[in-house]
């Protein structure tokens, strides 16, 4: 007996969960139609919401595009510096081979490589457009040069890079040092500051698209308030009322993400070329990256969660006060 | 069914609008509210469905308090209360059937049983054939009685009707109080305030008047029969 309805009762939770489950399933089916028919109604309306939305969110999108270019090309590059060291007067190859020895000692200091005024001139010599001066001049106008390499570190730590160059600079011998590759060292310190504006930017433009969002869905509760007052005179729940303005917002969001993804692809490729051009003149064959699919799917979902986030924050705000009245 | 214990209601800053008003409704009645405009009825419709809250006093329906009916529970209450309006509160945008089927659709029924129950209220007050028709494209007598297809598709144990006749002629309105009578007769309770004196003569029911939020007089009369 309490066998039977046992399995009597666990048939019927069961059913139950089976009925819970497609009434729950048919509630959101017909609040994402409603809220796309809704928002079918007002095309003006909804396609201004979700071109914002893009234009906003493809602001920072191409910022994290172009920083992420430039840190490929920064990546490629060896990251230490490198310092021209030139020595005046003639010291001759064993000072000159003594000198660089120090140099090494300099803590932060990678390598030292000599390049002695004969050899740069012979190099010189080679070269067709300087081949033809050079034997005008009766003596080598060039000086003996020491290349300095620092650690990879010191790279963009600027302070020490000048404490090196300041060491090396105090030697009577050393008539000057050139930092050739210090402005990577900026250019690495000044993205690491634009990525911190970007993710402040970011966050700033994400609240902006939330209460754009949030706005035109308080619009919609305010030209639909006669029919959440009398679906709820008829016995609708608060999650009912809700759930169309919810999927609103979602909606508008994904698509405005999508959209400003493909306005990204779009300046991409117009502004391929122009960098191309440019990365030709300093020999480099670089190509402009586009957004990958992780990108394009995190704009997408960025662009959804804000626009739920700003229907949830307007529907809790704006349905509360027609909980009672008639 | 309904049971007023010393219920008194005063809107924000106004005067009473409902003073001390003690009645009991029998489960199954069929009762007239009546008094002149400004009398109370509507607040006590309000009351019942929980669209107002008393300020001083007690009313259970159906056995439960209202004042300990949560927000949560509300809406499950009011699908126990079929709601008909003088002015129909029909959404114009949404066809005959729409507006039937909005109780049911609330509730989350299957669509094969809102269109079995949408298409027997309509064929019920008789609106079948117009269940595409837009509110606004019926007459006043057909919207009221779409009004009252979409209060009583949802089989609510309790009707409640404030001035359901208010813009009809005589003759529509004996129709629409002959379909009142015959949810009444299948166990329905039935409230319908109204200043309509026409209207109740036709009926010999039951009828609480009020004159100024207090209760002035109350037949008590049993109902025997209906047109
Ligand atoms: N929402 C409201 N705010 C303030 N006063 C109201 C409100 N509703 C009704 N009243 C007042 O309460 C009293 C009773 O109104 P009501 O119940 O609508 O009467 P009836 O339906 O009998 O005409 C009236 O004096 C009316 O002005
Ligand atoms: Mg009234």
């Amino acid at each position: 007996m309490n066998a039977v309805t046992g399995a009597r009762r666990g048939a019927r939770r069961k059913r139950s969960a089976v009925a819970l489950a497609r009434s729950w399933l048919r509630a959101h089916g017909a609040a994402a139609v409603s809220a796309l028919r809704q928002l079918r109604r007002q095309p003006v309306n909804t396609t201004s919401t979700v071109t914002v939305i893009a234009l906003a969110l493809a602001l920072p999108f191409v910022g994290y595009i172009a920083l992420g270019n430039l840190g490929s090309i920064v990546g490629d590059w060896d990251r230490a510096a490198t310092l021209s060291v030139f020595v005046g007067g003639d010291p001759g190859p064993d000072a000159l081979a003594r000198l660089a020895d120090d140099m090494q000692l300099i803590p932060g200091v990678g390598g030292a490589d000599i390049v002695r005024k004969d050899a740069a001139l012979a190099e010189l010599a080679a070269d067709e457009s300087f081949g033809n001066v050079l034997p005008l001049l009766d003596e080598n106008p060039l000086p003996d040069l020491i290349v300095v390499r620092t650690d990879a570190a010191v790279l963009t730590d600027s302070q020490e890079l000048e404490a090196i160059r300041a060491r090396i600079a105090s030697r009577p011998e050393v008539s000057a040092v050139v930092m050739d590759t210090a402005w990577i060292g900026r250019l690495v310190a000044l993205m690491a500051i634009v990525e911190r504006v970007l993710v402040l930017l970011t966050v700033g433009i994400g609240v902006g698209v939330a209460v754009v969002v949030g706005n035109t869905i308080r619009l919609n509760i305010a030209m639909r308030e006669d029919e959440i007052v009398i679906s709820k005179l008829f016995g609708a729940t608060n999650g009912y009322v809700r759930r169309p303005f919810l999927y609103a917002g979602l909606w508008q969001g994904l698509a405005g993400g999508l959209l400003a993804a493909m306005f990204v692809v779009v300046a991409c490729i117009l502004v391929k070329p122009g960098v191309s051009a440019l990365a030709s003149t300093y020999g480099s064959a670089f190509e402009l990256a586009f957004p990958s699919p992780a990108q394009w799917l995190g704009a997408v979902v960025i662009g959804g969660a804000l626009g739920l986030a700003g229907a949830a924050l307007s529907v809790s705000s704006h349905l509360r006060h027609q909980d009672r009245l008639p | 069914m309904i049971l007023f214990d010393a219920v008194s209601k005063r809107y924000d800053g106004d005067q009473d609008a409902l003073r001390d008003v003690s009645m009991e409704v029998a489960a199954g009645e069929f009762v007239f509210l009546t008094g002149h405009s400004g009398a109370g009825k509507s607040t006590i419709l309000r009351l019942i469905a929980l669209i107002e809250h008393p300020s001083r006093g007690q009313i259970v329906v159906d056995g439960r308090n209202t004042a300990r009916i949560s927000a949560r529970e509300l809406p499950y209450y009011r699908r126990q209360i079929g709601m008909i309006f003088q002015d129909h509160r029909l959404l114009p945008d949404r066809t005959v059937f729409d507006n039937v089927a909005l109780p049911l659709v609330v509730a989350g029924h299957s669509p094969l049983e809102i269109s079995k129950r949408v298409r027997a209220a309509l064929d019920k007050v008789g609106l079948l054939s117009k269940e595409r028709r837009l509110p606004p494209a019926l007459s006043s007598g057909e919207q009221q009685r779409v009004g009252i297809a979409r209060a009583v598709v949802n089989r609510p144990k309790l009707l409640l009707a404030d001035e359901p006749t208010g813009n009809l002629d005589p003759a529509l309105s004996r129709e629409i109080l002959r379909l009142f009578g015959q949810f009444h007769q299948v166990g329905v309770t039935v409230v319908i305030a109204t200043h309509d004196i026409g209207l109740i003569n036709q009926v010999p029911a039951r009828t609480i008047a009020l004159r100024d939020g207090n209760v002035v007089r109350d037949t008590h009369a049993t109902l025997e029969a209906l047109p």
